[in-house]
Formats: C-alpha cells, structure tokens, sequence
C-alpha cells in the first residue's frame, strides 16, 4: 500500500496538486476511495487535486489535509506542505472582527499616540525635575561664605579660628565616634561660644560621614575659604538651638529665617543632630513620627501634621521671650 | 500611575499557565518561554521557611528524586491551581525570565488562558496569581477559543470551526463560529491521565512500579492511540513490587495503547458530545473542514486516526500544537488593540 515513504525525486519541482493526483492515479484508487479513506468529501479532495485552495479557505486546513492526503499515498507530507507554501495564493487571513463595525469595534487608539503622549510627559517629568533641584527658587546651597555673622558681636572670634579647632580635635579624637555622629553632644561647651558655627559643624561631620555612606549632603566642603562678607552680613534674630534624635533613618531639610537651606540630608537611625539656626526655621522631615524635635530644651509636638505617607513640614516660629 | 510607567517598559504577554507547562508569549517576540510548571521548594531546617530551590525544567528534573527537605511540586492540578503561593512564585519567576535582565521589575498586561468551565473561585485564582507576579492587567480568555485563533483557524467567520485541545490537565473541545464559542466542553483528562494510566498498567502487568517521569518518557516514546503496523519497543527500568528491587522489561507500542484505552475513550466521547450538540449547519461545516487538533496531547502518535475512525470526520493537527493557545493569546492582545476591546469574551 502507501506506507513506503516514496522518494519521489521526479516530481520534486512539481506542484503539489499534480504530484497527489499522479500518486493517486498510479495507485489505482478513484477519487471516491481516497476519499472514504480520509473521510473528507470527494469535493474537496479533488479541489486539493485541482489546486483550488480557496475551498478549504484557512490555510491551517490546507496544510492539515495536504498532510494527511500526502500520508495517505505514502509522499512525503512535509515536502508537499513547503511546495503549497511556495505557489500559495494568499497571505493568512486575518482574523476579523466578524460583526458590524459598531462604535464599540471602532479601532483602538494608534500606538504611536500612547509613545508620543509618553515622550511628552517623560519630558515633562524631567524638566519638573531639572526646575525643582536647580531652578532659581532654591537657593545656592549654604556655604560658610554666606551665612550670617550675628555672633560677631558677641563673640570677637576670627572665622578661621572656631571652625579649625573644631573639626581638628573631631578628626583626632575617635573616627568611629565622627562615623555615628554623635559627638555634637561633646561639642556643646565649645558650640556655645560661638554658636554661629554650630550649624556649620554639624555639617562638616555629617558630610564626612555621609560620604563614608556614599549619600551626598549638600553642605560645605572643608577647604572652601571663609569671604570676608562673612563679617558684614547683618546681624538677625536670635539663633535657636534645634535638636534633632532619630530613631529611624529620616530625610530631613532645615531652611532658616532667611529661606537658606541649613541643613539637607539623610540622618540614620539612632542620630543625634544639633544646630543653632536663626527661626523662623522650616522644618522637612521624610519619616517624622520617628523624629523628636526640641527647641531650646523645649520638645515640639507636630505629630498632628504628619501626613500619611509620615513626611511632615512645619515652622518653628521665633521665640516670643526674644532669647 | 507608576505601574503603567513600568508598563510602558514592559511588553504584553500572554500566558498559557498549563498543568504540564506553562508558556509565555511576547509580544513581537514570539514563545520566549516553555518550561515545565514545576517548582522545587527547600525547607530551610530549624527556621522553617521555604526558598524557592528551582523553577521549572530545572526543578523538573528533580521530580521524584528529592531528598527529604525539597519538595517539586505541580502546582497545577486539572487545568487550575492547586497551590495558590507557589504558582504566584513560578509566574513572577517566569515573567521576569521572559523580560530577561532590567533594571526595574517588569509590569505587563498579561492574557492568562484558562480551561472553559473553570469555576469563578479558579478564575479569580489565577488572576490574583498573575496579579501578584507583576501583572498590570490580568485578561483571561478561554483556552479553546485561544487555541482555535493560535492554530489559525478563521473563528470570525459565520462557519463552524472544531477544536481539540489536548492539554496535560484537561483536553477542551470548542465549536466555533462568528469569534464566539457556540458550544464547548471541558474534561479533566490530559497528558498526566495518559501517564497515570501507563503507571497503572505497569503496576498491573508487571507487578512494577515506575515513576510519572518515566511513564511520561514511554508515552512520547511508543506511545500511540491506534494500532499502527509497526511495533515500538522500549526497555523500562522500574521497582519491582514483590522483589523490592530494581528491574528492567521490555514495553510494546499495543501493551501501552491498551493502557491508553481509558483516557483516550473519554476524550472520544468528549467529541462526540461535542459534535451531538453542534447545530446541525456548524456540524456539516466541521464535516467539511475537519476538527483540528492542538495542545501536547496531538503530538501521540495516531491519535488524529483514531478520532478519525471514531467520529468520521477528517482530523487535522495544527502546526506546532504545543504553543497554540499562548500564540493565540498573544494574537487575541494584538486584536484588542486594533479592535478595540469588544472582540472576544475576554474577562
């Protein structure tokens, strides 16, 4: 029978429908006993034979029945499935929408409008990103040449002299200790007499051992010379002495009564922060409830103003006592 | 709001969460993805959590062999899930598989295809899956009408159209007509029945047990659904149940035919309910056109014969029967989009 695969090299060239009916004729079968072998109409067996491959229509049912005819007279299936794929007549058929094109069914929108509309806003974005870390509403970050002299009157230190005496014993002492941030707290008898500095301080240490944690706070650098505006800057209200404890890592920004950034950074866990800054002093913390905040040893309850994603913004005023 | 940024990253996929494998489609790309549905869990001693070992063909391996602290386990059983955590594992792990290394996690829309029939409770089962595996949007379509458009059958047109998927946990079988499903039925026989029945029969004949793994092998080794001329043999190992010791014997092509006979019947009389409910103007459209065949299950040898002699219609098997339905998931993504998204019953 047709079990032998036959290596029809002849007939290699042929098209598909010609080498089946060929196969078919040399085998002594009729139409009609193939037909009953494969179950299918005479019709279509003999559309297949005649090449007219709009009766079957998709072309999975072609390749289907071209396979099985091919098993059938023992050809080769898959050499006559490429032979139909290249003298096929149509593209595959698309599935369509098999109803009126009611408004419902009216076509999506075009994919470009969603990846221009994406460009857009990712612009956008960007540009609100540019505009809020250096547009001209933020101020220059603090820097030791700009920040105001109020203590020259009190004290008749030289700029240079407070600053170096105070991070050189820092850097001396204990560098595990400059690491964790804690040694504010030792500084306070020193910070006192010039408290102007204390909110320089701090900044020089956190910004050591932030960068130890690759964050970078923006603060001044050591070597940046002290102007001699330093001195003519007017004098303000009185500083107020802020203290700051976390007990969880919390973003936080200082702004003083000038709208200068004091102080901008992330503060680990278990950090103790103090400054002297000049009120009213505004106040951004990322993760307040695990914030406390005293001013001159007075605690500040701002737990009503935590949001709901724990970032709270507000004012400690100036003191009314003028102290 | 982030999540279709992310999404805009991410590329639509449609996946065909089987029993036996699970496959992912991406759009533009093409199946990215067939791995086993498989995942190994070890339990950490002393602690007591679970850490994912492996995932798929790797954890495939280890089915049946595992020491005392790992567990490979199917965490699909009959066409749904069975192990709600794990199969939200398998998938996250998959689709970041599927979206190779980025520097964000991928949130795509996501056709899911599901066994007609299936119960709210399974639907909502692999939603919430998917859903925590990343997914943006979850779409579920029904895997005959996935299978009849992956196979490229033209289910728009106002003739009928019958499909057979043959999957490892359910063989589905769909009339189709006008993109809808006129009728359709599920039965919960698949691949892992045929291997379950190999097991037995073994068991029976030779007083041998054997695992699913090899039963598995012997299937797509000499496994076949009608009795063909020619005689395919294989040796098995197995442990003989008396003995309790390892033995070897030789199966036959028409011994595990036999073993087949319970399985296969079901799914003849599936289709023949199928084709006694059709009306009778979608009936003489199959009689012309021929049942397709789609899923793992067309690939046993003769199988499009038997169904042939048994209903007497003309069989025919889809080109690349395994990754139907996730191609036709992932075509039923590109029509929503050119469509709108009123095309097919998709939920």
């Amino acid at each position: 029978m047709a079990d032998e695969i036959e290596a029809s090299g002849a007939a290699e060239g042929e098209s598909p429908g010609r080498r089946l009916r060929q196969r078919r004729e040399s085998l002594g079968w009729s139409l009609e006993q193939a037909a009953h072998e494969l179950r299918m109409s005479a019709s279509v067996l003999a559309a297949l034979e005649e090449e007219r491959w709009d009766v079957l229509e998709a072309p999975i049912f072609i390749r289907g029945h071209l396979r099985n005819y091919a098993r059938l007279l023992g050809l080769p299936p898959e050499e006559l499935v490429a032979a139909w794929e290249r003298v096929r007549p149509v593209e595959t058929p698309e599935i369509r929408p098999g109803r009126p094109q009611g408004p419902h069914m009216a076509a999506g929108t075009p994919r470009w409008v969603f990846v221009v509309g994406w460009m857009v806003l990712g612009l956008m974005l960007v540009m609100g990103v540019l505009w809020w870390y250096a547009g001209p509403h933020r101020d220059p970050v603090v820097t030791a040449n700009d920040f105001p002299d109020e203590a020259d009157a009190t004290a008749e230190v030289s700029p240079e002299e407070p600053l170096e005496p105070d991070l050189e014993p820092e850097d001396d002492d204990d560098v595990e200790i400059r690491a964790q941030r804690d040694p504010d707290v030792e500084m306070m008898p020193e910070a006192l007499e010039a408290p102007m500095f204390e909110a320089e301080a701090p900044e020089e240490e956190t910004e050591a051992a932030e960068l130890e944690e690759g964050i970078e706070p923006i603060a001044v650098g050591p070597g940046e010379p002290i102007g001699p505006d330093f001195m003519e800057s007017p004098p303000l209200a009185e500083p107020v002495r802020v203290r700051l404890r976390f007990e969880e890592d919390s973003w936080i920004e200082l702004d003083d009564g000038e709208g200068r950034q004091v102080y901008q950074g992330l503060a680990a866990s278990g950090e103790d922060l103090e400054l002297d800054i000049i009120p009213p002093i505004q106040v951004f913390l990322g993760n307040g409830p695990a914030v406390r905040v005293d001013v001159d040893g007075e605690s500040v309850d701002f737990s009503e103003r935590i949001r709901g994603d724990n970032t709270v913004r507000f004012d400690i005023p100036v003191p009314e006592t003028g102290e | 709001m982030f999540n279709s940024v992310r999404g805009f990253f991410s590329n639509d996929v449609s996946i065909d969460l089987g029993t036996a494998n699970t496959l992912i489609y991406v759009r533009g790309k093409g199946i990215i993805l067939d791995e086993p549905s498989v995942v190994a869990i070890r339990e950490e001693p002393g602690r007591g959590n679970k850490v994912i070992e492996a995932v798929g063909s790797e954890a495939k391996r280890m089915l049946g062999r595992t020491p005392g602290n790992i567990v490979a386990i199917r965490p699909l059983k009959d066409g749904v899930i069975a192990d709600f955590t794990v199969t939200e594992k398998m998938l996250q792990y998959f689709i970041r598989k599927a979206h190779g290394t980025r520097y964000f996690r991928p949130s795509p829309r996501v056709v899911v295809c599901v066994p007609y029939g299936s119960t709210q409770v399974e639907r909502r089962a692999i939603r919430e899956s998917a859903a925590g595996a990343g997914a943006r949007k979850v779409l579920l379509i029904e895997e005959p009408m996935a299978a009849a458009i992956g196979a490229g059958m033209p289910v728009h047109e106002a003739k009928g159209s019958m499909v057979l998927d043959i999957g490892g946990g359910t063989s589905e079988v769909a009339i189709i007509s006008l993109n809808g499903i006129v009728y359709a039925a599920s039965v919960r026989i698949g691949g892992d029945r045929f291997d379950e029945a190999i097991v037995n029969y073994v068991r029976r004949n030779y007083g041998t047990l054997i695992g699913e793994s090899t039963a598995e092998r012997i299937k797509h080794t000499i496994g076949s659904a009608y009795p063909g001329e020619e005689i395919l043999e294989m040796e098995v190992k197995g442990r003989h149940l008396s003995e309790g010791v390892p033995r070897a014997f030789t199966l036959n092509s028409n011994e595990i035919l036999e073993a087949l006979q319970e399985p296969l019947s079901g799914i003849v009389g599936a289709v023949k309910a199928a084709l006694e409910q059709t009306p009778p103007e979608l009936g003489s459209d199959v009689a012309e056109r021929g049942i397709v065949l789609t899923g793992g299950g067309a690939l046993l040898r003769d199988l499009d014969r038997l169904l042939m002699e048994e209903t007497g219609i003309p069989v025919v098997i889809a080109d690349d029967p395994l990754t139907c339905v996730a191609r036709g998931g992932g075509r039923v993504l590109e029509l929503m989009d050119e469509h709108g998204g009123e095309l097919f019953s998709v939920e």
